[in-house]
């Protein structure tokens, strides 16, 4: 849960007031109204919210949540959900911080580094997270998602005499947050959060990585969906995720570039024929991610 | 042979990368270094299509400039920049890159190669059994590298490289960059062309049937 009071800890995550206090009682709750899942019991509370407790203890209080057959997710903070579902209860990343995810996967960086002050005379820690394209769409979209997700604008900077854009922010609360679920994890190097994606989450975080590293291109009047990478590995997890929702990618492939004595490797999968349509349709319709969904985000 | 440490990083600015790389030739370049190879290593997003170009020099004090104008050139259109750097070699190495081939001759060996390689999509048994339900012809789709090689006044020599799945791509795009490495000033008369690919290690992943062809991809088995 990270460091502080406990009463601090819940207020931080759970973005819920008052805090209900692990071995206390619910408060009182309407009627009926109470849903099983696993050892979870989810009730309707008189305030219009909703109590979470497990063997009879009260240990979550949300003013909001929403209740699918299978499962009940309550709203945290930045951008992230609680689920509750037969499977247990786990955080899950909102459908907008998922894309936005996967553009810092594609297209972003999110570091560290030490700078050396002058006037200190010393060195500092410095906070990086940010996004730059060519494509204009897309760092509005991803400025959005942002300010959706940390409540608050990144910068932006425009190349001079280039189409490039940047949108940064400074912050080591981003930094952080963004670290725990391994968004980026060195120039070139990404993990999908599969763990804390639900299939709404995974197909928008695919449709934040496809905008930057995805390619749809013509072989004569044959038509190549691909996803490229340098790492091998966080390509493989792209695959995978392609796999839990029901794709079939092709086996991961190396584009080899001889160079002197050097070959040079980077990595990229396919996406069957018969996948395509499904591919581009489904996965941008249904990533959940709404009004910030502008038209013409992806690459073709 | 010394290897840089990398004069870039991603969302690094040219200028920026003019400094740190003066800062490493100060230091690093000896008496006994011949060489400094600088590349710039990308993909242009639009077209699909990987691109390198290098540049050979001699001359110590060209190098920052020249490592500036290669990020300059490749961040033209929608690329995406790999890695920019430079290795110093105690020898000729711009000597093992050779490129003096006329362009006939290239599409020439690429036909014999698509050739070859069509053959050899035969024995995949998805390939069998779309010839065996009347396919008639067999495309090929591999990843090629073309080579051009450019006179220069700035440098011993510069290379411009593309890849890509289909030939066409893959020239249309070196065309591009033979035309932007000489609007940077970089380069100027063709002197020839080569083509690279590793035949006995490509294999089938996808096959596909339309009509009277069958369409083959291959790719190297990722390392």
């Amino acid at each position: 849960m990270g460091s502080g009071r406990l009463r601090n800890q819940y207020e931080g995550r759970f973005n819920q007031g008052q805090p209900a206090w692990s071995g206390e009682k619910g408060g009182e709750c309407l009627p009926g109204g109470v849903k099983q899942l696993s050892e979870y019991e989810v009730r309707e509370t008189s305030a219009g919210g909703y109590a979470l407790s497990r063997g009879g203890i009260m240990v979550g209080d949300f003013r909001s949540g929403r209740i699918d057959p299978d499962r009940v997710t309550f709203p945290l903070s930045r951008g992230t959900w609680l689920e509750v579902s037969n499977q247990g209860v786990r955080e899950i990343l909102a459908p907008e911080k998922a894309m936005m995810g996967g553009l810092i996967a594609s297209d972003g960086g999110s570091h560290f580094y030490y700078r050396y002050d002058e006037k200190k005379g010393g060195y500092s820690s410095q906070y990086k997270t940010s996004f730059a394209s060519t494509d204009r769409e897309l760092t509005d979209l991803f400025e959005g998602l942002f300010e959706a997700v940390y409540g608050q604008a990144p910068h932006h900077y425009e190349y001079p005499g280039r189409d490039l854009t940047e949108s940064y922010v400074s912050s080591k609360g981003v930094f952080y947050d963004l670290n725990n679920f391994g968004i980026k994890t060195g120039p070139f190097e990404f993990h999908v959060p599969r763990e804390h994606l639900d299939d709404a989450g995974k197909r928008a975080y695919l449709t934040g990585f496809f905008s930057g590293d995805g390619t749809i291109s013509r072989c004569g009047n044959q038509f190549e969906i691909r996803i490229y990478s340098k790492h091998k590995e966080g390509l493989k997890e792209m695959k995978q995720t392609l796999e839990d929702l029901g794709f079939h990618p092709n086996e991961i492939y190396s584009e080899e570039r001889k160079r002197g004595k050097r070959i040079e490797v980077r990595h990229n999968f396919t996406i069957p024929a018969g996948e395509h349509r499904r591919f581009t349709v489904a996965s941008l319709k249904k990533s959940g991610v709404t009004s910030l969904v502008t038209g013409g985000y992806s690459r073709k | 042979m010394m290897t840089s440490p990398g004069i870039w990083e991603p969302f690094d600015r040219p200028k920026r990368v003019r400094l740190k790389t003066k800062k490493y030739i100060d230091e690093m370049w000896k008496d006994t270094t011949k060489e400094c190879e600088i590349w710039v290593s990308c993909r242009d997003r639009e077209e699909d299509v990987g691109f390198d170009v290098r540049i050979y020099t001699g001359d110590p004090k060209e190098v920052p400039r020249l490592a500036e104008q290669l990020l300059n050139l490749a961040l033209i259109g929608d690329t995406k920049v790999y890695d920019l750097s430079l290795e110093l070699h105690d020898d000729e190495a711009s000597a093992e890159e050779d490129y003096g081939k006329d362009f006939s001759t290239i599409e020439r060996i690429y036909t014999e190669q698509q050739g070859l390689l069509a053959d050899r999509s035969k024995t995949d048994e998805r390939v069998k059994q779309a010839l065996a339900r009347g396919a008639k012809d067999v495309i090929v789709f591999a990843d090629v590298s073309l080579f051009c090689q450019l006179e220069t006044d700035r440098a011993k020599k510069v290379i411009v490289e593309t890849t890509a799945d289909d030939f066409g791509r893959a020239k249309e795009f070196i065309d591009k960059l033979v035309d932007r490495t000489r609007n940077e000033g970089l380069a100027g008369r063709v002197v020839g062309y080569d083509l690279w690919r590793d035949l006995e290690r490509l294999e089938s992943y996808e096959v596909r049937v339309e009509g009277e062809d069958v369409f083959v991809w291959m790719g190297y088995p990722a390392r």
